[in-house]
């Protein structure tokens, strides 16, 4: 059976609205390393990766590898009932029909307890071979998303061209084009604003920015955001949730036609 | 659709010629009609049409009889009206023809040469529908569902030999549709065999090419799709870009054919399709007509979104399929297919169409009635009555004044012509105002209709005749047999009348 008790209940929530766009119903699989998920958006363009370490739940117990089929717009549901400090329990069986969630006030006084019926869902699972990124940018999540919406405004795609000079993020649309490039960049004192490239060769990729703005809303999980490119191959944007658990998401870049 | 009737299978009323000859009579009339207003009219609006002039003239006995007039009125609003004409014509030559009496012929050859306006289409039409023969009919949704069926990258709007080609697949295939005998034995007999079969047959792909094999076709849905070869085609591209299985059933040679594109005399290059734009990929955004923003050399390149199961590869089946190929066809690799079917037939680009200015003149008398005159029997709305109208010539001065004067001109010309030469106006003619412009809108011309109101002071019958004999005084215009467009003309004069 497992039972999960997370402090910070919020990365729960935040972590279910910034994919529950993207996709709609995935199982959460939990064995003695973490809950861990993984899902394509429907026309197989996207996909999103979640890990919940082991470590960052208080305590964790799952002996068995467990499922768990949830439709993310009832779990919103359940999630829209959680309080900024409660405490969250997650149980259930080991072939389980439903998913127990506790919420438990800081101060101990206050208990809600739900009950989210389950769903058998078949899923696709996706190797993700591990590559060595030729461009490496960790930027702060909130100009991230500030770049994807400017641009979205003049294009539905956008090319990220990483060289030494920088990061270049450049639109091209029917009412003309636009760009924005960021620099390396460091502050001692207020290091979360830091713009840090790491290359090994040039990279030009183009992407479509529908997906990457939806991809912003995993934002309020983290101030930092880690975006690895080489060329044709997917996107990789991250964000770290505590520790080392974090939110995943690749991308199939556009590609020119063969013909 | 009403036209739509069980077939009259001569077998039952074999017994009883008379009747028989009666019900095959009758609905080789009604599918002539209905297929002559099927050209170039959507069903929608055919069926009130058909089921009114039905009602009206139940026999083509009936329609014979009647006046050309009275038959423009009945197509007034379908359009194309010299097909109207040629019913009506062709209606009275058939019944007064001593051979068919009123009973349209079964056979194409015959249809074709001895029907006025029916061509191999229509032809093929009646004599499969109505006499059960093993006659191909092909339309434009036909030509289309053909030709990718057949991997015939051709254009089938004006290349003769194409479309050659297809009718002659059409026949062979309606020849053995009417060879598989209902038990699905093929029949042995040597004799010509009738059933309804051809005509089903043809109308199943008429339909498949107006539903689902489209320009834009749902191959998702196609219940033809493994003999179609440009499904086929599109599926091995699918396939070498890893969107679907590689050992999928193709209709394709296994063994690729060594390239004999150049030997082709039907089938258009691939790359001169694609740069006729044949390749649409859905994300690519039109260039907007409005913003005349030049287009940025930067512009990307015609790019197409990927997928990721190009990338990862499947964990659950890797065991038994090492490389990343998928077990079935994904969406993309549908979109793949799709997109290939969508560039058969080939794409014409359209010519630009005409466009022409014509001045209207509404000539009212004191008594309320109006001049309308009736256009030459041949050409574009043939034989509808008009206001007396102009086309300017393109060298016309192009001002409001000259257009004025020109349209006063004209107007004197109908009372009495010999004022046109000296370039005169009529004296009790007067100019009342310019009532606006109508745009209107031909297959094949852009009409803008300037309208034009004068008043004649004159007493009681005077110029009660009219010179020309295809003028006279209208005193309910809205019953006379007008196009669309000058019915349009029309309201404009009544606005300023005040009714």
């Amino acid at each position: 059976m497992l039972e999960a008790r997370l402090s910070q209940s919020m990365v729960l929530k935040k972590v279910v609205d910034a994919i529950k766009d993207l996709v709609q119903d995935c199982n959460f699989d939990c064995n003695d390393s973490g809950i861990a998920l993984q899902a394509m958006d429907n026309s197989h363009v996207a996909l999103v990766s979640m890990m919940l370490k082991a470590e960052s739940f208080e305590p964790y117990r799952c002996d068995r590898n467990i499922a768990l089929g949830v439709n993310l717009v009832s779990l919103t549901k359940v999630l829209r009932a959680l309080q900024n400090d409660d405490l969250v329990t997650l149980k259930a069986e080991d072939a389980p029909d439903s998913l127990n969630i506790t919420f438990e006030s800081s101060t101990a006084d206050r208990i809600s307890e739900y009950d989210l019926k389950l769903m058998d869902i078949d899923q696709d699972h996706l190797g993700i071979p591990d590559t060595e990124y030729a461009a490496t940018v960790t930027m702060p999540s909130s100009e991230f998303k500030r770049i994807c919406t400017d641009l979205q405004a003049m294009s539905e795609s956008v090319t990220i061209e990483a060289t030494k000079d920088g990061v270049k993020f450049s639109c091209a649309g029917d009412i003309g084009n636009g760009a924005v490039t960021l620099r390396n960049y460091q502050n001692v004192e207020k290091e979360h604003t830091n713009v840090d490239i790491e290359l090994t060769e040039p990279v030009s990729l183009t992407f479509s920015l529908k997906y990457l703005v939806n991809f912003c809303k995993a934002q309020p999980l983290s101030d930092r955001v880690k975006i690895c490119l080489s060329n044709e191959v997917p996107l990789l944007v991250e964000y770290l949730v505590t520790g080392t658990s974090y939110l995943r998401f690749y991308l199939a870049p556009k590609i020119g036609d063969e013909e | 659709m009403p036209w739509r009737k069980h077939w009259v299978d001569p077998r039952i009323d074999a017994d009883d010629p008379a009747l028989l000859r009666q019900k095959l009579e009758r609905r080789a009339y009604e599918v002539w009609i209905s297929e002559i207003m099927l050209q170039q009219t959507r069903v929608a609006v055919v069926i009130d049409y058909w089921n009114r002039w039905m009602e009206k003239w139940p026999t083509i006995h009936e329609l014979a009889a009647t006046s050309g007039d009275d038959v423009l009125a009945a197509w007034r609003g379908l359009g194309y009206y010299s097909r109207a004409t040629r019913i009506h014509n062709a209606a009275k030559l058939v019944c007064e023809d001593s051979a068919m009496k009123g009973l349209l012929p079964s056979s194409v050859d015959t249809l074709v040469a001895k029907v006025p306006g029916v061509g191999r289409y229509t032809a093929g039409a009646i004599s499969a529908i109505v006499f059960g023969k093993a006659a191909p009919m092909v339309d434009g949704n036909v030509l289309r569902v053909l030709s990718r069926q057949l991997g015939l990258l051709g254009d089938v709007k004006t290349d003769k030999s194409v479309i050659d080609l297809l009718w002659a697949a059409a026949d062979s295939l309606a020849k053995a549709v009417a060879e598989d005998s209902c038990d699905g034995e093929i029949s042995s007999t040597t004799e010509e065999q009738i059933s309804d079969r051809p005509g089903r047959w043809g109308q199943a792909l008429m339909e498949l090419g107006s539903t689902i094999c489209t320009p834009k076709p749902d191959c998702e849905a196609c219940p033809i799709s493994t003999s179609c070869r440009a499904y086929g085609e599109g599926l091995q591209l699918a396939s070498t870009r890893g969107l679907a299985p590689k050992d999928i059933q193709t209709t394709l040679n296994p063994n690729p054919l060594p390239d004999i594109e150049d030997s082709c005399d039907f089938c258009k290059p691939f790359e001169e399709v694609a740069q006729n734009g044949g390749d649409e990929d859905a994300e690519i955004v039109p260039i907007s007509k409005k913003t005349n923003a030049s287009r940025s050399k930067a512009r990307p390149r015609l790019q197409r979104q990927a997928t990721l199961s190009a990338f990862f590869t499947q964990s659950n089946e890797s065991k038994e399929t090492p490389d990343s190929v998928p077990t079935e066809l994904t969406p993309a690799g549908l979109a793949t297919i799709v997109n290939h079917a969508k560039k058969f037939p080939v794409k014409v680009v359209k010519k630009a169409v005409k466009e022409q200015e014509t001045l209207v003149c509404a000539i009212r008398r004191s008594d309320d009635r109006y001049v309308i005159h009736r256009r030459p029997p041949k050409g574009l709305l043939a034989g509808l009555w008009e206001f007396p109208s102009w086309i300017i010539p393109e060298d016309c001065e192009n001002t409001e004044t000259a257009y004025k004067r020109a349209a006063e001109l004209h107007a004197s010309a109908v009372l009495d012509p010999t004022l046109k030469l000296q370039s005169l106006t009529h004296p009790k003619l007067k100019y009342v105002s310019k009532l606006g412009s109508v745009p209107w809108l031909f297959s094949h011309l852009k009409l803008t209709m300037h309208v034009f109101l004068f008043e004649i002071k004159c007493s009681k019958n005077e110029f009660d005749t009219l010179p020309s004999t295809d003028d006279r005084w209208s005193d309910s215009i809205e019953t006379e047999s007008m196009g669309t467009g000058m019915r349009k003309c029309w309201d404009l004069v009544r606005e300023v009348n005040g009714d």
